[in-house]
């Protein structure tokens, strides 16, 4: 359980979700979206950027929430 | 006491409905409730009918998608469970006594007025209208059970970014134990709710 536990803490990834307006970018634990775009390939390019950047994951969601694609850009 | 916080859900059991499932789930356990569903348990001993009566007396929330009330097929037959176990919480609700009285009902649907020449004996009810979007049926549900929570209620979007949260660390956690692709998308919903309570509570921020 504690293993499970460090390993949802240590998380800096960002997500691909979807929104009322289109897809937005969201950084795990954040209120709010970093971006939102009308199409889901301009909000995966924002998302691979940022994830580049901070040397995190992006998760790439599905409509339903399920996981389209994950990308690690931890160096 | 359980029966304030426990929230009925009546819903398809198929593989296209979960997707519509998961969200709704989520948010009945990110808000601090816990869903009843009739898949929560698997027991063939157990009558069904006998389980159905437990979850509607024993949950003061009922969240009833009548979204396959018509067929989508030739041939196909209707859906009769969900109007069925809708009927059996409204009569508890109307005929009960201390606290069924206090019954609170959501009845969901894909379209606005399809349920009014199907169900005609609720044609005057407020629906919540999901169009089989999980995220507006994530919404629906969220401001359903925010009028109990009142101010201070986190919002959908909130919602809906600690959802994909979960779901993405929850792949994460089935893809090293083992799971393929295709058994993370059929989890047993009971074991899928397992995971979301514990994430819940180990993970999502406080509100």
């Amino acid at each position: 359980m504690q293993a499970l536990l460090d390993i949802y803490m240590a998380k800096n990834s960002r997500h691909v979700v979807p929104s009322p307006s289109g897809w937005s970018v969201v950084k795990a634990g954040a209120s709010r979206a970093s971006r939102t775009f009308e199409k889901q390939s301009e909000a995966i390019s924002y998302g691979k950027e940022q994830a580049k950047k901070n040397n995190g994951d992006l998760y790439v969601h599905r409509k339903s929430g399920t996981i389209r694609d994950r990308t690690s850009y931890k160096k | 006491l359980a029966f304030d916080k426990n929230v009925f859900i009546n819903c398809p059991f198929d593989a296209e409905y979960i997707d519509i499932l998961r969200p709704i789930l989520f948010c009945v356990l990110a808000l601090g409730f816990e869903p009843r569903i009739a898949l929560e348990r698997a027991d063939g001993g157990e009558n069904r009918i006998d389980k159905i009566v437990g979850l509607i007396q024993d949950s003061r929330f009922g969240i009833h998608d009548l979204c396959r009330l018509k067929a989508k097929r030739k041939g196909e037959y209707f859906r009769l469970n969900m109007p069925f176990e809708l009927g059996m919480d409204f009569f508890c609700k109307k005929t009960g006594e201390a606290p069924h009285d206090t019954k609170k009902i959501l009845i969901l649907e894909t379209e606005r007025y399809r349920y009014q020449a199907a169900l005609s004996d609720i044609a005057g009810s407020d629906i919540g209208v999901h169009k089989d979007d999980p995220l507006t049926a994530c919404t629906e549900v969220r401001n359903f059970l925010a009028q109990e929570l009142g101010n201070g209620t986190p919002g959908p979007s909130w919602i809906w970014a600690r959802f994909n949260e979960f779901m993405a660390d929850n792949y994460d956690d089935l893809t090293a134990r083992g799971f393929s692709p295709d058994d993370i998308k059929n989890q047993p919903v009971g074991e899928l709710i397992d995971c979301m309570r514990e994430w819940v509570a180990a993970k999502m921020p406080k509100f």
